[in-house]
């Protein structure tokens, strides 16, 4: 038995584990769509324990992966829902920087994929779906951090899941894309192998620490007092507010 | 690229992700701590900075006996630690009075674009208007410019008081 092959047990038993969990904590009605992430990993886990030839297993290797995308898309929307819809006063700017912070990654992601597309290119359809998975990887790593950049500017009281469910995902993504750049450049077969394994463990890590650090405990949000404003308030503020960026657009540019 | 420069970019990169990423998680977990909106006036003092870089102070300095250059660089040195120091005053308070606002802002029952659009513009605003005030000083300690300080100074004062202002709303808001 290969080593990649012991990871990918140890990542079906991870994955299952991390399953078991989020259903017994009733976790899963709060992460519908990670949860269902976790269904396909174990399917598809599962599949490749089976004895396809080459050509089967590219199939069904290429088909569960484009799925798993769709997931990674849904997940981001499911965790940023969770938390921009708790906070009412910020809901437009939210909005406005979830769409900014995406146009954002997917133009450093489209910069990331140049050279290797800009250069002839591959014309392996593997290589291709690689390529742009890593192009995929690196927009949702981006966004993840612009969208924690914000939350962390604009001081979002969150509950400890969604932040430490945010900050394994981005660092998930950020790996994953990194290895796949690494391979994508090297090539060759021993740098396939390290990356493979390199996914694999980093994948492992993840669902060991979401096995043990997503708790109901850690769904509480420490409710505080809002000031409810009045529309006098709210215009003396934003007179002010406005006052003081006129004074500070004429300084930083005079 | 060879690989091994290929390498390098990646693990820098993978390094400043991943600082970034622990610093903002935990900012993130110490926001659930609470630390709500904090807006007691603190009386700030700039009015004295004005005279910290006075050309006439140099000039006086020069037409003393036994003046040499270094005296000159020395004092101007000084000064312009002085004046860093009022300004990084400035830069706290005005982090500390729009953190509150920013908390008040998520805490309000309606959506409140206008405002929460200014408080981002703000940030900008005053983060450029900072490098500006830092960089002068700088060119001001090299002797390459001399400072025009009378305007940043009664700029400062005047955002000063605004900026206290602004606590009106969120002292109220803390007291209700």
């Amino acid at each position: 038995m290969t080593s990649v092959q012991i990871g990918s047990i140890l990542s079906l038993v991870l994955c299952a584990t991390v399953l078991w969990r989020l259903v017994r904590n009733g976790l899963y009605i709060r992460y519908p769509y990670f949860c269902a992430f976790l269904v396909l990993s174990v399917i598809r886990l599962i599949l490749f324990q089976l004895p396809f030839n080459r050509h089967q297993y590219a199939i069904v290797w290429l088909t569960t992966e484009a799925l798993v995308w769709i997931f990674y898309v849904l997940i981001l929307l499911e965790l940023y829902t969770l938390v921009l819809s708790r906070y009412k006063g910020i809901q437009s700017l939210s909005r406005w920087i979830f769409h900014g912070s995406m146009a954002l990654a997917l133009a450093v992601a489209a910069i990331s994929l140049y050279p290797r597309f800009g250069s002839g290119g591959p014309n392996d359809f593997l290589m291709v779906f690689m390529i742009a998975e890593r192009g995929i990887l690196s927009a949702l790593a981006v966004m993840t951090l612009l969208m924690t950049a914000f939350l962390t500017w604009f001081p979002v009281p969150l509950p400890r899941n969604v932040i430490l469910h945010s900050i394994l995902f981005a660092f998930y993504f950020f790996s994953k894309a990194a290895a796949l750049l690494v391979r994508n450049m090297l090539g060759h077969e021993g740098a396939k192998a390290v990356t493979n394994l390199g996914i694999l463990a980093v994948g492992a890590v993840c669902m060991v620490l979401w096995a043990w650090l997503l708790t109901p405990a850690g769904e509480v949000v420490e409710a505080r007092v809002g000031h409810r404003w009045n529309e006098d308030e709210e215009e003396k503020l934003l007179d002010q507010l406005k006052s003081i960026n006129s004074s500070l657009s004429r300084s930083a540019q005079g | 690229m060879s690989n091994q420069m290929l390498l390098a970019g990646v693990m820098v990169t993978g390094a400043v992700f991943f600082l970034l990423l622990g610093y903002m998680g935990a900012q993130l977990l110490s926001h659930r701590k609470g630390s709500g909106a904090r807006a007691e006036a603190r009386p700030m003092r700039l009015r004295p900075a004005m005279r910290l870089f006075n050309e006439a102070d140099f000039e006086y300095l020069e037409r003393q006996p036994g003046y040499r250059p270094e005296i000159g660089r020395k004092l101007r040195a000084e000064r312009a630690r002085i004046f860093k120091s009022y300004l990084s005053q400035m830069a706290r308070e005005f982090a500390r009075l729009h953190h509150s606002l920013r908390v008040l802002t998520i805490e309000a029952g309606a959506d409140r674009p206008e405002v929460s659009r200014a408080l981002l513009e703000q940030q900008m605003l005053f983060s450029m208007y900072m490098a500006k005030a830092r960089m002068r000083v700088a060119l001001f300690q090299l002797g390459v410019k001399p400072m025009e300080v009378q305007g940043l100074v009664e700029m400062l004062d005047r955002m000063q008081n605004q900026v206290n202002q602004l606590s009106k709303p969120v002292a109220a808001g803390v007291a209700a």
